[in-house]
Parts: C-alpha cells; structure tokens; sequence
C-alpha cells in the first residue's frame, strides 16, 4: 500500500496533509500491531508477558525443567544443596571451577545436644557438577519416555536446589510440577467465567428492558454471596474418596459459578453503551439482524476490555487455589498444586526451623505479578483504540 | 499601529513542541502577535492549526508533555513571562489575564453554587471577605446580564442552559478586572442565537472596560463581526495577518483566500419538473417516558419530542430540517426511517405505508433509505477495515452477485464518495474527519439508496471540509436523484444545499417554506432571530 497522499485521485490537499500528519506509518495496521507496538514501550508489560510465555512454558514441559522426580523421598526436611564454584579440601577435584558443583547435604552423624535429632550439612568431600540437559528420572511426554531434563548433576543423582519437604521430596521439582494444577485450574476456570460471562453480559445488555432489570438482579445476589464460607461449604460436600479429577472438577465449577458475575456486569455496561454507538445504529440502519450486529459491531469491541479482564483474573484464582489448597480443599494428594504444597507450611514451629518450605509462596507471587503486570500493560495498550 | 501605547501582550516567536511516540511534532512554529487594550486578536485556523496551543502558551496553561521553545518571548504589559516562576504566574492568571473555555459545563464545578464558585475568585485574588464577594458576585452576574442575579447566584450549573453558564464563565473571568482575557471558542458549543448574544456581551465588556480579548475560533463570521486584528493560522503558523477589513476583503496568502472561499456558498441543484414522493410523514409523535418523583413512588410521564410532524420529500429534492439543540429534529428524522419507535402517525415511502412493518418487513426497505451521522469518529466501528465496513450492508441486504461483486460496488462506492478505491484493507483510525464521513457516506451509497437522511455530516468538520462534503453531496444527488432529509443547526449550509427548509423548536414546526423564503423573508420571531444570528453577522 503507497502513501495515500500520492495516490493521484485524492481528496483535495487539506486532507491529504492532515492525513499525513495523523498517521505515523504509510503501512495499513491492524489493531493487532497497534496494541503490540504500545506493549511494547511498557516495560512491566513486557516484563509481565516474559513471565507469563516462561511460566506457561515451564508448565507446559514441567518434567523436563523439573530436576528430581517430584515423589522420590529423600532425606526430610533437609535445607537447600550448597552450590558453589570452589571446591574445599586437597583432594584431585579441589580448588576453582568454571561451572558449579552442588555438595548434597547429608547427616553429619553427630546429633543436636537438647533434641537429639541428627544434624546435616553439606557433604564438601562429594561435589556434584551441575549440567545443562542432564540424564536423570525417567518421564513420559506425548506417549514417549524420556530422561533428559533441562539442569541436573552430571552422575544424575538428586539436586535440591530448595531443599526438601517432609517426606524428603524435592520442593523445586514439585513446585515446577504443582504448576500445571495450579494453571490449569486457573485457566479452566477462567476459560469458562470468560465464556459464560461474555455470553451473559452482552445477551442482556442487548436485550435491555425488563430481563436486564432482572437478570441484573440475579447477578447482584450472586456477586452479594460470602464466597469464602461457601467455597468450604461446597468443597467439603464432596466425599472424601471422590477421585481426584472429581474434585478437581467440582472446585472448578464452584469457582466459575461464583466468578461469572462480574465479568458480566462489566460486559454488559459496554454493550449497553455499545449499543447507542452510531456504527450500531448504523448497522440497524443497513438491516443487519441481531446475530450480525453483535458479532461483528459489539463484540469485538467489547473483547478488549474482556482480555483485560482475563489477565487480571488469573492471578486472583491463583490466589484462590494457593488459599483454598492450603486449606486443604482445593487438591488432593497424589497431585501437586502450590496450595497443597503450602499446607506443609502451616505450624510456626515447622516455619521457624526450615524456613525453606515456604518457598511456594515464590512461585505463586511470580504467576500473580506476572499476569497483573501483563493485565496492566495489556490495558494501557488496548484502551486508546 | 506601531504605537505601544496600550500594548498588553507582545508575543514573539511562540514555540510549541510535543513529544509523542516516535518523536516531537512542532504544533506552533515562531508565531508572533500583539494585543492591545481595547481591541480584539483573533486566532484563526482550522482543527490542528495550533491556535489554541498558542493561546496556552501565553497563559502558561500547557500540558507537561509541552516543550516551549527557548527562543519565545512573551511580554506582558513589558514583562517578560517566559521566565516568570510559576507562583507569580499563578497571581497573574485569573487576575491580569483570564480565559474561558470551549465547554462552559465541564469547566464549572457541578457541586458548588454559581455565586461560590465567582465568589472564590474574588476573596483569593482581591482578599475580599464572604459578604463583600458574594455582593460583587451578583454584581458581575448582573454585568453578564443573567435576569434576576440575586436569586440565580444560589443556583447549581445544572439549573443553567448553555447559554447561561458561559455567560457564568465570563462573569468568573471578569471578577478580578483583567486586562487581558483568552476566549477559547466561547460559543462552538452553543446554538446560533445565544452564540451572537454571548459574543456581543463580550465585546460590550471589552469595550467597557478596555480589555484585551484574544479570541480564538474557527468561525469566519464571528471573526469579521468582532474582531480588530487576525492572525490566521495554519499547521502551526501565522500564514496572515493584518486588520480585520483588510484581510477579510485582500487576503494576500494563498491559504488564506482558499480558507475565505470555503464559507458555504451555492445553491441547491435546480430540481426537474414535477416528481414523485419519496417520503411522505404524517403526524408523527414520538415522546420519551420520564420518571418523576422518589424511589417507590415515582411516576412516568411522557416528554413529547416530536409533536404531530408532518413532511413530504419528492425526488431529487433536499428538505432542510433546522432547529437548535433539543428541537427533536434528529428525532424526527430517525422515526422517519423507523430507527427509534413512533408513538404515532404515518409514514409512507416510495407509495408503501412502512410504519407498522416489523423489522423483517422493514428489510427490504433498508437499502433504500441510508444514514449519516453527524460524528465521523463514532460512526464507523474502529474494528472493521473500510471494506468490512462498506461490504456489511451489500452482505446484509444480498446485494451483488459474488465477491467480486461486491469488492466491485465497494470500490465504486469509494470513488464516488472521492475516496481512492486502494484503501480497503486500512482502518478508520488512520483517517481524518472529513476522510471519514466521506467513508460514511460511501457505506450509504453503496446500497444505492433513493434516500439518505444526513443527521448534520457537516457540523463535526472543519470549514475547508465541510465545503468538499457539500459539494460532494451536491454531486451525488446530481448524478443519482438522491433525495436528502438534512439536519442541521448551520443555516448557512441550509442556504447551499436544500430546496425547502421545515424550521423546528420543541418538536414542533414553527415555519417552512422555499429556502429564499424562509431565509430572505422570515415569518416566525424565532426563524428572524435564527436568521439573524447566521447571517447579519456577517453583513
């Protein structure tokens, strides 16, 4: 496409000018590249997409980034591995090294004078170089075995890189793993508010009248809802021996009922401003039927400020799950989500001594920041068009 | 005028630049101009011409994305300001120098009473007390000529008209005396009539008190009625100036001259014979519920917006329907083509009695009667390239063979409307106003309608579109017996484009007849003061 303004059978000059000076490029945009080239001047924006593409990666390809198979136990309770580019000692392997060595922490034989539980530390005779793409537990993706994983030692022996929960299984890895719960509960879940709330919002901002009246009120009886006590409520409904997938079912269902409402009060005051816009009159002006008007004029006109709605839902339930979790009533073993993962940290006397497990609370604070800032950018971008 | 005697400001070399994506836009290039006590500065220019820039960079009323070049000079009474600090600026605005705005409701305070809000002026700047400032409120009120001040002074801006409150404005302008007062398009925003009273207040004040006026507009008439001096502004710079007479009959500039000759002019194409009736209405009545009284107890009662209306429009003819904001007029004309619900009446097009047709019924029709709407900005859904946009009702109304077809009438439709036929894949963002509505009225004939109800296309344009738009308009009823409903408050426009005028107020017709007429010979006082307020202006 060439400068409309040497397009010979233009408008007279005036316009020409003005239209050069009113847009930047000669070069059609779509709305795509407009709201990607405001993105990208916000830098939380894109600091907030970067995590979101790396999370949703590491959730997607969890075993591979994950070190240590997530259900082996280990020594339990033990702190962080050392990792260092110096190795102690005398022996053949001493002195400075290019790339680190992890020292496994191992009880130390000698036990504590008041408690008398054994003491551990790192075991600086038994360096452990770290690899990249190193062999280690056996997973299986798409049908096939695998055992390469993205960092591990290079003899394949466990790494805790956070250290290990009670039953000596690596934090790191089941952080990793409980990722691909903890989002997909949260995507589900917001796939569906998204879906229904759309639908909803836009039918009886459209329709108007006495249904809007009343559905609205419908929808401010379940926004007035004490959603807390009736999470538990519901969640403690199902049997206890009910399979995993149940409940996990069953929690996403009760976080979409409750969640559905304000999606659909927000859509539906765009599509009863959308309404009286003149390019919808305009389009009752030509004929077009209902069905028409709102995919093509209402809708993607409302789906900006629905995207925006989406990013900043996300974390919310996040937050939901990790609480609800570590309530116990989100996910059950054998699956690993964060807010199952933060149960362990629920005794101050258990916090004070290994500090570490509460390192859950890193991953969900990294997915909440990162689609708030994602969400954030998103809205700045969207808005001006 | 060489005299410096009564020289208020001297502004040299103004420079304005912004910083915005990718980079700064100069929005005011070395404009220099001066203003002398007693007399009137125009700026004038069309949208983006930088007049209003400049008249912030004098009040120092800029945003902070503003740079102001280093090289603008600007002397108040002999005072350099540039390098004023702001709290001594501060005592100078609303003291020495006042402005007022384009948007008389959003520049008062919804919350406080008018007196309170003059009142605030006067104890800050003059450290008058409550009583002393509140009895100089009424004064001012009185001076601005609102009728019995004393009680108005108690009222909130929602309880004045248009007219009213800018009139408040310059009372709150005039409180402290200035010297020296900034009209930022005081009446774009207001009907003709109160458009030509507010003007003539602010002169006989000026006058009064030897003020400074530096009125900044897009209206050619109001320039030649009230202005001593112009400077006529483009992109940023001064292409004219001189005194008012002598750029008005010679302009020199180039720009200038095209600027002159885009005021409205023409008439109407000449009308063949006798022909039929496109649209005929008969007493239609639309009215709006509104709800009165409490919460449980509230009662409807019904607002008549168009009060038993009658029109017919032949073939080939343009009727102008006028009247100022709230006559019903755009009302009428929706009901007409069954967009909003009719309360009663008939109305029959093309010999077919179409007000009691369902919306399936009305199909047919739909491609037979079109619409332009007055903003170019909200008429056109910023999602949809303008193919999409033009396509929608050739697919809606199954009209062109293929899609070839259609890609065909599209293009078609964009020549005829003087866009280029390239431009199918771009979005409505990417172009001006006046770009724009010539998109609309490609989206309207591209259905090759009989008629096109125009809800003022013009009114949102600058002057040098507007006369294109016209001309345009002209053209395709020409060449395709269009007949045309035309809305509008701009008599001036009227005069250039219609055959017979129907004038409205409070959705009823007050008079209606040939345009030279209605326009030449006024029956009704308030067609005369219409009439007046358009064109005696000028004369």
């Amino acid at each position: 496409m060439t400068d409309i303004a040497q397009v010979p059978d233009l408008p007279p000059e005036q316009e020409g000018a003005d239209l050069r000076t009113s847009t930047v490029s000669t070069v059609s945009q779509s709305y795509l590249r407009l709201v990607w080239r405001r993105l990208r001047r916000s830098v939380m924006g894109l600091i907030g997409l970067i995590g979101v593409v790396s999370l949703l990666t590491i959730a997607v390809f969890a075993h591979f980034f994950a070190p240590v198979d997530p259900k082996a136990p280990h020594l339990s309770f033990a702190p962080p591995d050392k990792i260092s580019w110096y190795v102690p000692g005398d022996g053949p392997s001493s002195g400075w090294r290019l790339l680190p060595v992890a020292f496994p922490i191992v009880e130390t034989g000698e036990y504590d004078l008041v408690t008398f539980q054994p003491l551990t530390g790192p075991d600086y005779d038994n360096p452990r170089p770290i690899v990249l793409f190193a062999q280690g537990w056996e997973y299986r993706f798409l049908g096939m075995t695998f055992d390469t994983h993205f960092f591990g030692t290079a003899d394949g022996s466990a790494i805790h890189l956070l250290g290990t929960d009670k039953l000596g299984r690596d934090i790191l890895s089941r952080g990793i793993i409980g990722s691909q719960i903890s989002l997909a509960i949260a995507l589900t879940s917001i796939a569906l508010i998204t879906l229904i709330g759309t639908l909803m919002g836009i039918t009886s901002g459209y329709i108007g009248g006495a249904f809007d009246a009343w559905f609205q009120r419908f929808v401010e009886l379940i926004l007035a809802f004490p959603s807390l006590p009736l999470y538990l409520a519901l969640a403690s409904l199902i049997p206890v021996t009910a399979p995993s997938s149940l409940f996990l079912t069953f929690v996403v269902m009760v976080i979409v009922v409750l969640g559905w409402a304000q999606l659909c009060r927000e859509v539906r005051a765009k599509t009863l401003a959308l309404r009286q816009v003149d390019y919808v009159r305009g389009a009752m002006a030509v004929g077009a039927s209902d069905g028409r008007i709102i995919t093509r004029h209402i809708l993607p006109n409302v789906m900006s400020h629905v995207i925006v709605a989406i990013t900043l839902g996300i974390p919310s339930i996040v937050l939901l799950e990790s609480f609800l979790g570590y309530l116990g009533f989100a996910v059950k073993p054998p699956l690993i989500s964060w807010g199952l993962m933060l149960q362990d940290a629920g005794t101050f006397a258990v916090l004070g001594q290994y500090p570490w497990i509460l390192s859950p609370v890193g991953f969900v604070l990294v997915a909440v920041f990162a689609f708030n800032a994602l969400g954030d950018g998103l809205r700045d971008a969207i808005d001006p068009y | 005028m060489t005299d410096n005697t009564g020289l208020l400001i001297d502004a040299q070399n103004v420079g304005v630049s912004f910083t915005v994506d990718g980079g700064r836009i100069e929005a005011v290039r070395d404009v220099s101009f001066q203003l002398f006590a007693g007399q009137t500065t125009a700026l004038v220019g069309e949208s983006g011409s930088g007049k209003s820039v400049t008249a912030r960079a004098v009040m120092k009323l800029l945003s902070k994305r503003a740079m102001v070049n280093p090289r603008t000079k600007i002397l108040f009474k002999g005072q350099d300001m540039a390098n004023l600090p702001d709290r001594d600026m501060r005592k100078l605005r609303g003291n020495r120098i006042s402005m007022i705005f384009q948007e008389p409701m959003s520049s008062l305070n919804p919350v406080y009473t008018i007196g309170s809000q003059i009142a605030e002026g006067l104890m800050l700047h003059q450290r008058m007390s409550r009583k002393q400032a509140h009895a100089r409120a009424i004064e001012l009120l009185e001076e601005v000529r609102i009728p019995d001040a004393a009680s108005r002074i108690n009222n909130y801006p929602h309880q004045l008209s248009g007219g009213q409150r800018q009139r408040v404005m310059i009372a709150m302008a005039l409180a402290n005396r200035p010297d020296v007062l900034v009209a930022d398009e005081p009446t774009t925003a207001l009907d003709v009539t109160v458009q030509a009273e507010i003007l003539h207040l602010i002169d006989d004040l000026k006058l009064r008190y030897g003020m400074g006026v530096i009125l900044i507009t897009h209206d050619l008439t109001v320039v030649r009625q009230f202005a001593d001096h112009v400077y006529v502004m483009q992109h940023g710079e001064v292409r004219e100036s001189g005194p008012t007479e002598q750029v008005f009959t010679a302009p020199q500039n180039p720009y200038t001259r095209r600027l002159l000759a885009s005021e409205p002019k023409g008439v109407a194409n000449p009308l063949q014979g006798v022909s039929e009736t496109v649209m005929k209405g008969d007493n239609v009545k639309v009215q709006f519920m509104l709800r009165k009284g409490g919460v449980f107890r509230g009662s409807y009662h019904p607002l008549v917006a168009v009060d038993s209306l009658s029109l017919d429009l032949k073939r080939g003819e343009t009727l102008g329907l006028v009247g100022e904001s709230g006559s019903g007029k755009t009302t009428f004309g929706q009901a007409l083509i069954r967009l909003i619900r009719m309360d009663g009446g008939q109305v029959t097009f093309c010999g077919d009695r179409i007000e009691a047709k369902s919306r399936g019924q009305m199909q047919p029709y739909r491609s037979r009667m079109q619409i332009v709407f007055q903003d170019p900005f909200s008429s056109l859904n910023p999602r949809l390239s303008v193919r999409q946009i033009i396509e929608e009702g050739l697919i809606v109304n199954r009209l062109g063979t293929s899609r070839a077809d259609r890609f065909e009438r599209v293009q078609k439709a964009l020549r005829d409307a003087g866009m280029p036929d390239t431009i199918g894949n771009r979005f409505p963002h990417e172009f001006s106003g006046g770009q724009r509505q010539r998109l609309a009225i490609a989206r309207a004939i591209a259905l090759e309608p009989e008629f096109i109800l125009l809800d003022e296309p013009t009114s949102a344009l600058d002057l040098s579109v507007q006369a294109q738009i016209i001309e345009l308009l002209r053209t395709l009823q020409r060449e395709r017996g269009l007949s045309y409903l035309f809305i509008s408050h701009d008599l001036k426009v009227v005069r250039a484009l219609c055959h017979r005028v129907i004038v409205m107020q409070h959705g009823k017709i007050v008079e209606q007849g040939p345009v030279e007429q209605v326009l030449v010979n006024p029956q009704s006082d308030y067609t005369k003061r219409l009439v007046r307020a358009a064109f005696e202006i000028a004369a």
